[in-house]
């Protein structure tokens, strides 16, 4: 069984716990971070986030509301929006993808709690969702037997008792055996802003990137590679960039975190008799409308456009000398090798998106990251120690962080990315700039996450 | 075992399956033999019943979608400069075959490779777009006019170690005269045939396929768990192929890989076509001179009403949705029997065809299709070990290298080429083929014990086995 984080416990003895897991593997830096810098926590003022893209054109802003009302809408197992359940997360998506902006990522205040008993709905609160914490879904890395391997999302809500849902009979997954068994991971949620530029970058642009500053990268014990997707291009959303494309993401989220059917996911994940009261799919390829064109295709593609067309989140308007310093420090210790600066898209079929270069602060591949993140989930080529480099872009105004939101603090979440090896995984990937981090005078590891708070 | 051990004791293996394969053949000269294709009437290519005005209107459209052949230039055909055109290009820069309606021709639209005897083109279609518009491509060795189309794939690359498994196109768009300036050479496929490094599909006909999108999990685990003493006597297990991100059964391709119809003819579009669209947004191959279209190529249609064929229809998708709901609407192939009624269907059921080759599913309530339709599609849509003899070394998702998903058999007998590969155009081979013994590297055939019990029904048994399979 490879290293499990838990936020079982409360949030102070998990810190405690980490403390010592950290401790364990690299006591220097907890010694240090404890005179070391200060988190000055999510950046005020105006939301960095959730306008469109410049460069639409005048029928893309005509229909963009169409799409976003989509993304907004609350969902309802039986009256339109039609679809929820029987098992789900969320009832629409800006419940989640919520800060600093819709299409963003956990807010500070957890929206599961409004959502779990709704309509009647007789969920227990699972013990890891707490009020403060983040929106995280959950997998079991192996089925019951303890050594298939498993890894798919086990919905933390159902419909049973809901109003809307006379006659449903099927219970929440039994989160607590599976936390006894260590065999329950996380996942929070991923902002998806500027989405529309990532999607479209080439995959020898990707590939071009993992292959600069080999030497650097070598002495660092940098490597990583691509997550690789059914036609043998680079997959790039989703914590283990498991997604090739925005509608293929939106499909399957869609099924996944609300229990909605659809043209790219058909089936209901919980099959439980008597609980599916929808036809299949519940949505679906719309023959009816003429004219309001964002109705034909169905509800993922309006997903995948009002992701296409949210803009980068916008780091602040004029970096600080603390700030620029920062920057030029993230660069020389070796962030930067992973978390790629600069990306520039392809001539491109959407005006908007096309020869665009963009900041989104990752290299679209994934990277060994040792036990301590490891959640022990393989999907595709990417192991259970592997993530895909975190886009840093709007890093400064969100609350909770690492994939599993374990920490609301950006210096603790550096530190999380050092590791040693195990008896199951390697040591992670970033222990060479983590160290060079910690080697740092205290002011400029302050400039360094001074400048992550300003993006 | 290494790699080149692994190779080896496929090859030994193969061998001894074609040894066993002569004796087969020997008995099959004895008993039964195929009568060939089923003379027309064509038993496929209609569409689903019940559909409303507005689809039946839209269908030349979808079926426009699946004809359509690609050039490499993706032409503004509208007046109006804000929008993004439907697509008509984006062929490569590599490719297999410029539209869907090439290679799923037989016996209609929407079917499986072409070949002799068929009832449109009795040729290899490759032979008509390999040099098309001036391209410069050699036709590979093992694509010959009277054989399947046939997709490769390399199953390691190039050190011979390192799973690939990805389709290496047939061909490039270098010459065309719609291509200027790309220089782009096609893999070398005599090198990784001297490697033991190249392996083979051909197209799976698409019928019914709006159907098998909607059978259910909880269907397929209950025919799964059904007969399980009977299956355990045979040596039959199967698994379904899983998704991990949500844990359902992907219901697609050789390997059942693919989880959904939408997702597969957008994958086909690009893999075999190279038109990216929004599922697969970048070309699969980038050489600077070759890309010579924004990508993606076929996009979605952002003007609202404006359509230079109909300005009336909506023309909001991409040629990836327009295709796959051709292909949904396409009915099941209708056999030309009663099932349930004849003595070959009885034999294939007694020696255990049927344990995998699972008549019916039966869909649930549809949104945009009829309820409760019963499924003929003869597969229980799971893999099964197949041995070393078929075994393409690919591992996709849970599916292994000897893996493969019980290919539905609705339409077998109007089909030209059977078994992965396209391996033999004799039904009766294709039945012994399924039968393997244990290598080195993989197990026996899960069909072993059914196939030897095929081997000893009576002549007059086999030949109505044959003939049920010649009357689907």
């Amino acid at each position: 069984m490879p290293a499990k984080t838990k936020t079982l416990q409360s949030k102070t003895t998990r810190r405690s716990t980490i403390g010592v897991v950290l401790a364990m593997f690299c006591g220097a830096v907890m010694v240090l971070s404890a005179a070391g810098p200060t988190d000055p926590g999510v950046r005020g003022g105006k939301a960095g986030a959730g306008s469109t893209i410049a460069g639409m054109t005048a029928d893309q802003t005509h229909q963009f509301p169409g799409y976003k009302a989509v993304f907004i809408e609350v969902n309802n197992q039986a009256t339109n929006p039609v679809g929820l359940g029987p098992g789900y997360d969320g009832d629409g998506c800006q419940v989640c993808h919520a800060q600093p902006a819709i299409g963003g990522s956990s807010p500070a205040v957890n929206p599961l709690f409004s959502v779990y008993q709704l309509a009647g709905a007789q969920n227990v609160m699972p013990s890891f969702i707490s009020t403060n914490g983040p929106v995280v879904n959950a997998r079991s890395p192996l089925m019951p037997d303890g050594v298939t391997p498993d890894g798919h999302v086990q919905q933390l809500f159902t419909i049973t008792g809901r109003s809307d849902s006379p006659g449903c009979v099927t219970s929440q997954p039994n989160f607590s055996s599976e936390l006894a068994e260590n065999n329950l991971v996380f996942r929070q949620t991923t902002p998806v802003f500027g989405l529309g530029l990532m999607e479209i970058v080439q995959n020898s642009a990707i590939l071009a990137n993992m292959a600069a500053n080999a030497s650097q990268k070598l002495a660092l014990g940098i490597s990583g590679h691509p997550s690789l997707a059914a036609d043998g291009s680079i997959s790039r959303f989703g914590w283990k960039a498991q997604g090739r494309s925005l509608i293929l993401f939106s499909g399957e989220a869609y099924n996944i975190e609300e229990g909605i059917t659809n043209e790219l996911s058909p089936n209901e994940i919980n099959q439980t008799p008597g609980c599916d009261f929808n036809s299949y799919t519940e949505d679906h390829t719309n023959f009816v409308t003429k004219f309001a064109a964002h109705d034909f295709d169905g509800d993922p593609e309006d997903l995948a456009n009002t992701m296409r067309f949210l803009a980068p989140p916008a780091p602040v308007a004029k970096f600080t000398a603390s700030e620029l310093a920062g920057q030029t420090q993230f660069n020389t210790i070796g962030c930067s090798l992973c978390h790629t600066p600069s990306f520039t898209t392809p001539a491109g079929s959407v005006t908007a998106l096309s020869n665009i270069n963009f900041s989104p602060f990752t290299d679209m591949i994934v990277h060994h990251m040792g036990p301590c993140l490891a959640d022990g989930v393989i999907q595709g080529n990417v192991m259970g120690d592997e993530f895909r480099t975190a886009p840093l872009w709007g890093v400064g105004q969100r609350v909770f962080f690492m994939h599993d939101g374990r920490t609301t603090n950006i210096v603790q979440a550096v530190q999380d990315h050092s590791c040693a090896a195990n008896a199951t995984y390697q040591a992670s990937e970033a222990n060479a700039v983590i160290a060079a981090f910690n080697k740092l005078s205290e002011p400029l590891q302050q400039d360094i996450i001074n400048y992550l708070r300003a993006l | 075992m290494n790699n080149r051990a692994a190779k080896s004791g496929v090859a030994v293996a193969s061998g001894v399956c074609f040894l066993l394969l002569g004796v087969g053949i020997a008995l099959q000269a004895q008993t039964a033999t195929d009568p060939g294709l089923r003379p027309p009437p064509i038993d496929a290519g209609n569409f689903v019943s019940g559909l409303t005005s507005q689809q039946m209107g839209m269908l030349p459209d979808f079926t426009n979608a699946f004809n359509r052949v690609v050039a490499v230039p993706n032409v503004p055909g509208t007046p109006n400069p804000n929008s993004v055109p439907p697509v008509f290009g984006g062929l490569g820069p590599v490719f297999n075959s410029n539209s869907c309606v090439s290679c799923h021709s037989q016996p209609a639209a929407g079917g499986s490779s072409p070949g002799p005897g068929g009832f449109g083109s009795t040729t290899n279609p490759l032979f008509s777009v390999y040099q098309l518009d001036g391209a410069v491509n050699t036709m590979p060795a093992f694509i010959t006019t009277t054989g399947p189309v046939l997709v490769p794939r390399f199953p390691y690359m190039s050190d011979l170690v390192t799973p690939d498994g990805q389709v290496h196109q047939l061909f490039t768009i270098q010459g065309r005269k719609d291509a200027s300036g790309c220089v782009l050479a096609q893999p070398n496929f005599v090198q990784a045939a001297s490697q033991n490094n190249l392996v083979f599909r051909q197209p799976i006909p698409l019928y019914g396929d709006g159907w098998i999108d909607l059978v259910q999990d909880s269907s397929i685990y209950a025919n799964m768990n059904a007969n399980l003493t009977l299956k355990q006597q045979l040596g039959i297990t199967g698994h379904p192929n899983i998704i991990v991100n949500d844990g359902s059964i992907s219901h697609f391709g050789w390997k059942a890989q693919i989880k959904s119809l939408k997702e597969m003819v957008a994958l086909e579009q690009q893999v075999e076509k190279g038109v990216s669209n929004v599922f697969f947004p970048n070309e699969q191959n980038e050489t600077p001179g070759c890309v010579l279209n924004a990508v993606p190529e076929d996009g979605d249609y952002y003007a609202v009403g404006q359509s230079i064929v109909d300005p009336t229809r909506d023309q909001f998708t991409g040629d990836a949705q327009r295709a796959t709901l051709f292909v949904r609407f396409l009915d099941q192939p209708t056999p030309a029997v009663l099932l349930g009624t004849t003595n070959g269907q009885t034999q294939f059921n007694n020696v255990g065809c049927v344990l995998c080759h699972n008549q019916t599913f039966v869909t649930p309530l549809g949104s945009i299709m009829n309820n409760n339709v019963s499924v003929n599609l003869f597969s229980d849509l799971l893999v099964h070990h197949m041995g070393a003899c078929l075994a393409d070394n690919i591992v996709q998702g849970s599916a292994q290298g000897d893996e493969f998903r019980t290919a539905p058999l609705w339409g077998a007998g109007q089909r030209i080429f059977f078994l992965h590969d396209g391996r033999t155009s004799n039904i009766v081979t294709a039945i012994e083929d399924h039968f393997c013994n244990a290598s080195g590297v993989y197990g026996p055939s899960e069909a072993n014990a059914v196939i030897t019990a095929f081997n000893g029904l009576t002549p007059g048994n086999q030949q109505d086995l044959i003939s049920f399979l010649r009357n689907l």
